[in-house]
Protein backbone atom coordinates (compact mmCIF):
# COMPACT_ATOMS: atom_id res chain seq x y z
CA UNK A 1 0.00 0.00 0.00
CA UNK A 2 1.30 3.42 -0.93
CA UNK A 3 1.28 6.08 1.72
CA UNK A 4 -0.82 8.31 -0.51
CA UNK A 5 -3.59 5.71 -0.68
CA UNK A 6 -4.53 5.79 2.94
CA UNK A 7 -5.87 8.38 5.33
CA UNK A 8 -3.58 8.42 8.32
CA UNK A 9 -5.22 8.88 11.69
CA UNK A 10 -2.04 9.93 13.44
CA UNK A 11 1.56 10.87 12.73
CA UNK A 12 4.00 10.17 15.55
CA UNK A 13 7.45 11.76 15.51
CA UNK A 14 10.07 10.62 18.00
CA UNK A 15 13.46 12.08 18.66
CA UNK A 16 16.13 12.74 21.22
CA UNK A 17 19.50 14.47 21.09
CA UNK A 18 19.55 16.99 18.25
CA UNK A 19 15.89 16.56 17.41
CA UNK A 20 14.65 19.96 18.55
CA UNK A 21 16.07 21.72 15.51
CA UNK A 22 14.77 19.01 13.16
CA UNK A 23 11.27 19.09 14.64
CA UNK A 24 11.33 22.88 14.61
CA UNK A 25 12.30 22.82 10.94
CA UNK A 26 9.54 20.35 10.10
CA UNK A 27 6.90 22.37 11.97
CA UNK A 28 8.06 25.62 10.39
CA UNK A 29 7.57 24.19 6.89
CA UNK A 30 4.42 22.22 7.49
CA UNK A 31 1.33 23.23 5.55
CA UNK A 32 -0.99 25.12 7.94
CA UNK A 33 -3.81 22.92 6.59
CA UNK A 34 -2.05 19.76 7.73
CA UNK A 35 -4.99 17.39 8.17
CA UNK A 36 -3.72 14.73 10.58
CA UNK A 37 -3.15 14.79 14.37
CA UNK A 38 0.57 14.98 15.06
CA UNK A 39 2.17 13.53 18.19
CA UNK A 40 5.67 14.59 19.18
CA UNK A 41 7.51 12.40 21.64
CA UNK A 42 10.88 13.94 22.36
CA UNK A 43 13.27 13.11 25.16
CA UNK A 44 13.47 16.09 27.44
CA UNK A 45 14.64 17.15 30.86
CA UNK A 46 12.17 15.75 33.35
CA UNK A 47 12.30 18.66 35.77
CA UNK A 48 11.84 21.36 33.13
CA UNK A 49 8.15 21.63 32.39
CA UNK A 50 8.09 24.77 30.31
CA UNK A 51 10.13 26.13 27.41
CA UNK A 52 10.04 23.35 24.86
CA UNK A 53 6.46 23.81 23.70
CA UNK A 54 6.94 27.58 23.63
CA UNK A 55 10.15 27.15 21.63
CA UNK A 56 8.49 24.92 19.06
CA UNK A 57 5.54 27.29 18.75
CA UNK A 58 7.82 30.17 17.80
CA UNK A 59 8.25 28.88 14.25
CA UNK A 60 5.55 26.26 13.89
CA UNK A 61 2.82 26.78 11.31
CA UNK A 62 0.43 24.56 13.27
CA UNK A 63 -0.38 24.87 16.99
CA UNK A 64 1.84 22.88 19.36
CA UNK A 65 0.33 21.99 22.73
CA UNK A 66 1.14 19.78 25.68
CA UNK A 67 -1.97 17.67 26.10
CA UNK A 68 -3.72 16.91 29.34
CA UNK A 69 -4.62 13.33 30.14
CA UNK A 70 -7.69 12.12 28.19
CA UNK A 71 -7.49 15.00 25.72
CA UNK A 72 -8.68 14.28 22.18
CA UNK A 73 -6.26 14.22 19.25
CA UNK A 74 -7.01 17.05 16.87
CA UNK A 75 -6.24 17.26 13.13
CA UNK A 76 -3.60 19.86 12.44
CA UNK A 77 -2.50 20.15 16.05
CA UNK A 78 0.85 18.88 17.30
CA UNK A 79 0.71 17.36 20.76
CA UNK A 80 4.02 17.26 22.59
CA UNK A 81 4.51 14.59 25.27
CA UNK A 82 4.81 16.43 28.61
CA UNK A 83 7.98 16.07 30.61
CA UNK A 84 8.09 13.19 33.08
CA UNK A 85 4.98 11.51 31.66
CA UNK A 86 4.67 8.65 29.22
CA UNK A 87 2.24 9.37 26.41
CA UNK A 88 -0.07 6.78 24.87
CA UNK A 89 -2.45 7.03 21.91
CA UNK A 90 -5.78 5.36 22.63
CA UNK A 91 -8.44 3.67 20.45
CA UNK A 92 -10.88 6.52 21.02
CA UNK A 93 -8.40 9.05 19.60
CA UNK A 94 -7.52 10.40 23.01
CA UNK A 95 -4.15 10.80 24.66
CA UNK A 96 -3.47 9.09 27.94
CA UNK A 97 -0.58 9.97 30.17
CA UNK A 98 1.16 7.84 32.73
CA UNK A 99 3.79 8.05 35.42
CA UNK A 100 4.70 4.38 35.09
CA UNK A 101 8.32 3.32 35.38
CA UNK A 102 10.90 4.90 33.09
CA UNK A 103 11.55 2.84 29.98
CA UNK A 104 14.80 2.94 28.02
CA UNK A 105 15.88 5.41 30.72
CA UNK A 106 13.17 7.71 29.41
CA UNK A 107 9.84 9.20 30.41
CA UNK A 108 8.33 9.93 27.95
CA UNK A 109 9.46 6.77 26.20
CA UNK A 110 9.17 6.97 22.42
CA UNK A 111 8.59 3.22 22.16
CA UNK A 112 5.34 3.63 24.14
CA UNK A 113 4.04 6.43 21.94
CA UNK A 114 4.75 4.46 18.75
CA UNK A 115 3.47 1.10 19.94
CA UNK A 116 0.25 2.53 21.40
CA UNK A 117 -0.45 4.37 18.14
CA UNK A 118 0.22 1.21 16.17
CA UNK A 119 -2.10 -0.76 18.44
CA UNK A 120 -4.86 1.84 18.15
CA UNK A 121 -4.67 2.77 14.47
CA UNK A 122 -2.63 -0.03 12.85
CA UNK A 123 -1.95 0.73 9.16
CA UNK A 124 -3.27 4.25 9.58
CA UNK A 125 -0.25 5.20 11.67
CA UNK A 126 2.73 7.07 10.28
CA UNK A 127 5.83 6.88 12.46
CA UNK A 128 8.96 8.97 11.99
CA UNK A 129 12.15 8.52 14.00
CA UNK A 130 14.70 11.31 14.14
CA UNK A 131 18.16 11.89 15.49
CA UNK A 132 18.89 10.64 18.99
CA UNK A 133 21.46 9.16 21.31
CA UNK A 134 19.81 5.97 22.51
CA UNK A 135 17.78 3.12 21.10
CA UNK A 136 14.39 4.22 22.43
CA UNK A 137 11.83 4.25 19.64
CA UNK A 138 13.38 1.55 17.47
CA UNK A 139 11.17 -1.29 18.72
CA UNK A 140 8.07 0.88 18.76
CA UNK A 141 8.64 2.00 15.19
CA UNK A 142 9.06 -1.63 14.18
CA UNK A 143 5.70 -2.19 15.90
CA UNK A 144 4.15 0.33 13.51
CA UNK A 145 5.74 -1.49 10.57
CA UNK A 146 4.48 -4.84 11.90
CA UNK A 147 0.93 -3.44 11.99
CA UNK A 148 1.32 -2.34 8.35
CA UNK A 149 1.75 1.30 9.28
CA UNK A 150 4.13 3.58 7.40
CA UNK A 151 7.62 4.18 8.77
CA UNK A 152 10.24 6.81 8.04
CA UNK A 153 13.74 6.97 9.48
CA UNK A 154 15.78 10.15 9.32
CA UNK A 155 18.81 9.62 7.13
CA UNK A 156 21.60 8.94 9.67
CA UNK A 157 24.02 11.05 7.65
CA UNK A 158 21.85 14.10 8.46
CA UNK A 159 21.60 13.33 12.20
CA UNK A 160 23.44 15.07 15.01
CA UNK A 161 23.48 11.69 16.75
CA UNK A 162 22.69 8.65 14.64
CA UNK A 163 22.21 6.01 17.37
CA UNK A 164 18.44 6.19 17.36
CA UNK A 165 17.86 5.87 13.60
CA UNK A 166 20.61 3.28 13.31
CA UNK A 167 18.93 1.21 16.06
CA UNK A 168 15.74 1.24 14.03
CA UNK A 169 17.58 0.31 10.84
CA UNK A 170 19.20 -2.65 12.60
CA UNK A 171 15.75 -3.97 13.54
CA UNK A 172 13.81 -3.62 10.28
CA UNK A 173 13.63 -2.02 6.88
CA UNK A 174 11.55 1.16 7.01
CA UNK A 175 9.41 2.39 4.15
CA UNK A 176 11.69 5.37 3.63
CA UNK A 177 14.99 6.83 4.86
CA UNK A 178 14.77 10.59 4.37
CA UNK A 179 16.45 13.90 5.06
CA UNK A 180 14.48 16.44 7.14
CA UNK A 181 13.51 18.35 3.95
CA UNK A 182 12.21 15.15 2.39
CA UNK A 183 10.24 14.34 5.56
CA UNK A 184 8.54 17.73 5.26
CA UNK A 185 7.59 16.96 1.65
CA UNK A 186 6.07 13.63 2.65
CA UNK A 187 4.04 15.24 5.41
CA UNK A 188 2.81 18.05 3.20
CA UNK A 189 1.79 15.49 0.58
CA UNK A 190 -0.88 14.40 3.06
CA UNK A 191 -2.68 17.72 2.57
CA UNK A 192 -5.58 17.68 0.12
CA UNK B 1 7.63 -14.35 25.64
CA UNK B 2 5.09 -12.61 27.87
CA UNK B 3 1.35 -13.10 27.99
CA UNK B 4 -0.51 -10.93 25.47
CA UNK B 5 -3.89 -9.82 26.76
CA UNK B 6 -6.76 -8.81 24.51
CA UNK B 7 -9.79 -6.81 25.52
CA UNK B 8 -11.85 -9.91 26.29
CA UNK B 9 -9.02 -11.34 28.42
CA UNK B 10 -8.85 -8.10 30.36
CA UNK B 11 -12.59 -8.05 30.95
CA UNK B 12 -12.53 -11.63 32.15
CA UNK B 13 -9.53 -11.35 34.42
CA UNK B 14 -10.62 -8.07 36.02
CA UNK B 15 -14.06 -9.56 36.66
CA UNK B 16 -12.38 -12.47 38.44
CA UNK B 17 -10.14 -10.16 40.43
CA UNK B 18 -13.09 -7.97 41.42
CA UNK B 19 -14.59 -10.87 43.36
CA UNK B 20 -11.86 -10.41 45.96
CA UNK B 21 -11.62 -7.56 48.50
CA UNK B 22 -9.93 -4.37 47.27
CA UNK B 23 -9.22 -5.89 43.88
CA UNK B 24 -11.77 -4.13 41.74
CA UNK B 25 -9.66 -2.92 38.85
CA UNK B 26 -12.56 -2.84 36.39
CA UNK B 27 -12.50 0.96 36.32
CA UNK B 28 -8.94 1.18 35.04
CA UNK B 29 -8.48 2.05 31.38
CA UNK B 30 -7.89 -0.91 29.08
CA UNK B 31 -4.55 0.33 27.88
CA UNK B 32 -3.30 0.86 31.41
CA UNK B 33 -4.60 -2.54 32.51
CA UNK B 34 -2.96 -4.20 29.54
CA UNK B 35 0.40 -2.71 30.42
CA UNK B 36 0.08 -3.14 34.14
CA UNK B 37 -1.04 -6.73 34.09
CA UNK B 38 1.78 -7.52 31.65
CA UNK B 39 4.13 -5.95 34.21
CA UNK B 40 2.55 -7.94 37.06
CA UNK B 41 2.72 -11.19 35.07
CA UNK B 42 6.39 -10.58 34.40
CA UNK B 43 7.13 -9.78 38.04
CA UNK B 44 5.26 -12.85 39.27
CA UNK B 45 6.53 -15.06 36.45
CA UNK B 46 3.04 -15.84 35.22
CA UNK B 47 3.18 -17.49 31.80
CA UNK B 48 -0.50 -18.21 31.17
CA UNK B 49 -3.68 -16.34 31.91
CA UNK B 50 -5.36 -19.46 33.21
CA UNK B 51 -2.55 -19.92 35.75
CA UNK B 52 -3.06 -16.37 36.95
CA UNK B 53 -6.79 -17.00 37.40
CA UNK B 54 -6.15 -20.18 39.36
CA UNK B 55 -3.63 -18.54 41.66
CA UNK B 56 -6.03 -15.74 42.56
CA UNK B 57 -7.57 -17.97 45.19
CA UNK B 58 -4.28 -17.76 47.10
CA UNK B 59 -4.35 -14.78 49.48
CA UNK B 60 -0.57 -14.32 49.38
CA UNK B 61 -0.62 -14.26 45.59
CA UNK B 62 -3.39 -11.65 45.62
CA UNK B 63 -1.30 -9.51 47.93
CA UNK B 64 1.60 -9.72 45.50
CA UNK B 65 -0.67 -8.73 42.64
CA UNK B 66 -1.93 -5.69 44.56
CA UNK B 67 1.64 -4.78 45.43
CA UNK B 68 2.84 -4.83 41.83
CA UNK B 69 -0.25 -3.17 40.38
CA UNK B 70 0.85 -0.02 42.19
CA UNK B 71 2.53 2.59 40.00
CA UNK B 72 5.16 3.90 42.36
CA UNK B 73 5.94 7.59 42.39
CA UNK B 74 9.59 7.44 41.49
CA UNK B 75 10.83 10.67 43.00
CA UNK B 76 10.33 12.93 45.98
CA UNK B 77 9.18 16.50 45.30
CA UNK B 78 8.06 15.63 41.79
CA UNK B 79 7.10 19.03 40.33
CA UNK B 80 8.83 21.30 42.88
CA UNK B 81 6.54 24.15 41.81
CA UNK B 82 3.56 22.18 43.09
CA UNK B 83 5.07 21.81 46.55
CA UNK B 84 5.98 25.48 46.61
CA UNK B 85 2.39 26.33 45.81
CA UNK B 86 1.11 24.06 48.58
CA UNK B 87 3.32 25.88 51.04
CA UNK B 88 2.25 29.31 49.79
CA UNK B 89 -1.42 28.80 48.99
CA UNK B 90 -2.68 25.88 51.04
CA UNK B 91 -0.81 25.72 54.35
CA UNK B 92 -1.55 29.32 55.46
CA UNK B 93 -5.30 28.74 55.40
CA UNK B 94 -5.59 25.22 56.82
CA UNK B 95 -5.94 26.35 60.42
CA UNK B 96 -4.55 25.03 63.70
CA UNK B 97 -5.48 21.45 63.04
CA UNK B 98 -6.28 19.79 59.75
CA UNK B 99 -6.78 16.41 58.17
CA UNK B 100 -5.16 15.20 54.98
CA UNK B 101 -6.04 12.23 52.80
CA UNK B 102 -3.87 10.43 50.28
CA UNK B 103 -6.56 8.30 48.58
CA UNK B 104 -3.95 6.25 46.74
CA UNK B 105 -0.48 5.86 48.23
CA UNK B 106 1.45 3.56 45.89
CA UNK B 107 4.84 4.54 47.35
CA UNK B 108 6.31 6.77 50.00
CA UNK B 109 7.77 9.56 47.91
CA UNK B 110 4.70 11.76 47.69
CA UNK B 111 3.82 11.35 51.37
CA UNK B 112 7.39 11.86 52.55
CA UNK B 113 7.66 15.04 50.49
CA UNK B 114 4.50 16.31 52.11
CA UNK B 115 5.78 15.50 55.61
CA UNK B 116 9.07 17.29 54.97
CA UNK B 117 7.12 20.31 53.82
CA UNK B 118 4.97 20.19 56.96
CA UNK B 119 8.03 19.85 59.17
CA UNK B 120 9.72 22.86 57.60
CA UNK B 121 6.51 24.87 57.97
CA UNK B 122 6.23 23.87 61.66
CA UNK B 123 2.92 22.16 60.98
CA UNK B 124 3.81 18.56 61.71
CA UNK B 125 1.94 18.60 65.04
CA UNK B 126 -1.15 20.13 63.45
CA UNK B 127 -2.01 17.32 61.12
CA UNK B 128 -3.63 13.91 60.89
CA UNK B 129 -2.83 12.11 57.66
CA UNK B 130 -4.72 9.13 56.27
CA UNK B 131 -2.94 7.06 53.64
CA UNK B 132 -4.31 4.06 51.87
CA UNK B 133 -3.55 1.41 49.34
CA UNK B 134 -5.00 -2.04 48.68
CA UNK B 135 -1.62 -3.69 49.32
CA UNK B 136 -0.91 -4.37 52.98
CA UNK B 137 2.77 -4.94 52.25
CA UNK B 138 3.03 -1.57 50.55
CA UNK B 139 1.31 0.20 53.43
CA UNK B 140 3.69 -1.52 55.86
CA UNK B 141 6.76 -0.52 53.86
CA UNK B 142 5.72 3.11 53.63
CA UNK B 143 4.82 3.25 57.33
CA UNK B 144 8.34 1.95 58.05
CA UNK B 145 9.88 4.73 55.97
CA UNK B 146 11.04 2.43 53.17
CA UNK B 147 11.60 4.07 49.81
CA UNK B 148 13.58 3.54 46.63
CA UNK B 149 17.06 4.81 47.47
CA UNK B 150 18.15 4.53 43.82
CA UNK B 151 16.59 7.93 43.28
CA UNK B 152 18.26 9.67 46.24
CA UNK B 153 20.20 12.03 44.02
CA UNK B 154 17.10 13.04 42.08
CA UNK B 155 15.12 13.44 45.31
CA UNK B 156 17.80 15.72 46.67
CA UNK B 157 18.02 17.84 43.53
CA UNK B 158 14.21 18.24 43.46
CA UNK B 159 14.33 19.32 47.09
CA UNK B 160 17.04 21.85 46.34
CA UNK B 161 14.87 23.32 43.59
CA UNK B 162 12.24 23.90 46.25
CA UNK B 163 14.29 24.98 49.22
CA UNK B 164 16.79 27.70 49.84
CA UNK B 165 18.25 25.88 52.81
CA UNK B 166 19.46 22.32 52.57
CA UNK B 167 18.36 20.12 55.44
CA UNK B 168 17.51 17.16 53.27
CA UNK B 169 19.85 14.71 54.99
CA UNK B 170 18.07 15.33 58.30
CA UNK B 171 15.01 13.47 57.07
CA UNK B 172 16.69 10.13 56.62
CA UNK B 173 18.24 7.62 58.97
CA UNK B 174 20.20 4.41 58.66
CA UNK B 175 18.57 1.21 59.84
CA UNK B 176 20.24 -2.17 59.40
CA UNK B 177 22.40 -0.71 56.66
CA UNK B 178 19.45 0.72 54.72
CA UNK B 179 18.55 4.37 54.35
CA UNK B 180 14.96 4.99 55.43
CA UNK B 181 12.78 8.01 55.89
CA UNK B 182 12.82 9.39 59.42
CA UNK B 183 9.90 7.64 61.12
CA UNK B 184 9.47 10.48 63.59
CA UNK B 185 7.86 12.44 60.79
CA UNK B 186 5.33 9.67 60.24
CA UNK B 187 3.86 9.78 63.72
CA UNK B 188 0.59 11.43 62.70
CA UNK B 189 0.04 9.18 59.70
CA UNK B 190 -2.48 6.37 59.70
CA UNK B 191 -2.31 3.65 57.06
CA UNK B 192 -5.17 1.47 55.93
CA UNK B 193 -5.58 -1.18 53.27
CA UNK B 194 -8.36 0.01 51.05
CA UNK B 195 -9.04 0.48 47.36
CA UNK B 196 -7.96 3.79 45.85
CA UNK B 197 -10.35 6.65 46.43
CA UNK B 198 -12.67 4.81 48.81
CA UNK B 199 -13.20 6.72 52.05
CA UNK B 200 -15.22 5.84 55.14
CA UNK B 201 -18.74 7.16 55.12
CA UNK B 202 -18.89 10.72 56.39
CA UNK B 203 -15.12 11.20 56.46
CA UNK B 204 -14.15 14.76 55.58
CA UNK B 205 -10.70 16.13 54.87
CA UNK B 206 -9.15 19.57 54.65
CA UNK B 207 -6.68 18.59 51.96
CA UNK B 208 -6.77 15.68 49.55
CA UNK B 209 -3.66 14.82 47.55
CA UNK B 210 -4.55 12.61 44.59
CA UNK B 211 -1.86 13.25 42.02
CA UNK B 212 -1.39 11.15 38.89
CA UNK B 213 -3.60 8.27 39.99
CA UNK B 214 -6.76 9.37 38.19
CA UNK B 215 -4.95 9.14 34.85
CA UNK B 216 -4.99 5.36 35.09
CA UNK B 217 -8.79 5.15 35.04
CA UNK B 218 -11.26 4.93 32.20
CA UNK B 219 -13.13 8.07 31.28
CA UNK B 220 -16.35 7.02 33.02
CA UNK B 221 -14.74 5.68 36.20
CA UNK B 222 -12.51 8.75 36.35
CA UNK B 223 -15.54 10.96 36.68
CA UNK B 224 -17.20 8.74 39.31
CA UNK B 225 -14.00 8.52 41.31
CA UNK B 226 -13.51 12.26 41.36
CA UNK B 227 -17.10 12.79 42.42
CA UNK B 228 -16.53 10.48 45.39
CA UNK B 229 -13.30 12.24 46.28
CA UNK B 230 -14.74 15.75 45.98
CA UNK B 231 -17.58 14.68 48.30
CA UNK B 232 -14.99 14.10 51.02
CA UNK B 233 -13.43 17.57 50.84
CA UNK B 234 -14.53 19.71 53.76
CA UNK B 235 -15.93 23.13 52.81
CA UNK B 236 -12.95 25.42 52.35
CA UNK B 237 -10.71 22.41 51.83
CA UNK B 238 -8.31 21.71 48.97
CA UNK B 239 -7.74 19.09 46.28
CA UNK B 240 -4.46 18.53 44.46
CA UNK B 241 -4.26 16.48 41.27
CA UNK B 242 -1.46 15.85 38.79
CA UNK B 243 -0.27 18.80 36.76
CA UNK B 244 -1.45 17.15 33.54
CA UNK B 245 -4.81 16.00 34.87
CA UNK B 246 -8.11 17.80 34.63
CA UNK B 247 -11.14 17.83 36.88
CA UNK B 248 -13.72 15.81 34.96
CA UNK B 249 -17.13 16.91 33.77
CA UNK B 250 -19.27 19.29 35.76
CA UNK B 251 -17.27 18.78 38.97
CA UNK B 252 -15.40 21.92 37.96
CA UNK B 253 -18.50 23.81 39.04
CA UNK B 254 -18.00 22.62 42.62
CA UNK B 255 -14.41 23.79 42.92
CA UNK B 256 -12.50 27.01 42.49
CA UNK B 257 -9.02 27.17 41.01
CA UNK B 258 -6.26 28.00 43.48
CA UNK B 259 -3.30 27.34 41.19
CA UNK B 260 -4.11 26.41 37.61
CA UNK B 261 -0.54 25.52 36.66
CA UNK B 262 -0.03 23.23 39.65
CA UNK B 263 -3.59 21.82 39.59
CA UNK B 264 -4.71 22.85 43.07
CA UNK B 265 -8.41 23.44 43.67
CA UNK B 266 -10.58 24.49 46.58
CA UNK B 267 -14.10 23.71 47.66
CA UNK B 268 -16.00 26.88 48.40
CA UNK B 269 -17.18 27.45 51.94
CA UNK B 270 -15.73 27.81 55.37
CA UNK B 271 -14.33 25.10 57.62
CA UNK B 272 -16.74 23.88 60.35
CA UNK B 273 -19.58 25.28 58.31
Amino acid sequence: MKKSDRKFKVVVIGGSAGSFSVVSKILSQLDPEFPVPLVLCLHRLKHVRSGLVEGLNLKSRIPVVEPFDKEKLKPGVAMLAPSNYHLFVEFDSTISLSTEEVYNHSRPAIDFAYSSAAYAFREKTLGIILTGANKDGARGLKGIKDKKGYTIVQDPSTCDVETMPQSALKLFEPDQILTPDEIVKVLNSLVG
Amino acid sequence: MGVTLGINDLKMVTAEMAEYPDMDYTGLSFSFLKRRLAYVFEKLKVRKLVAFSERLSDEDFREEVKYHMAVKVTEMFRDPGFWRSVRQNVFPVLGDHFTVWFPDTPSGEELFSFLVLLKESNLLESVDVVCQHPSEQLCNEISMGVFDTRNSELNHSNYKRLEESDRFEEYFTEESGDTIFNKALLKHCRFRTKAAGVAEEGEMFDFIVFRNSGINYSYSRHEELFKEIVDHIRPGGFLAIGVKETIPGNLKDYLTVVDDKESIFRKPGVKNE
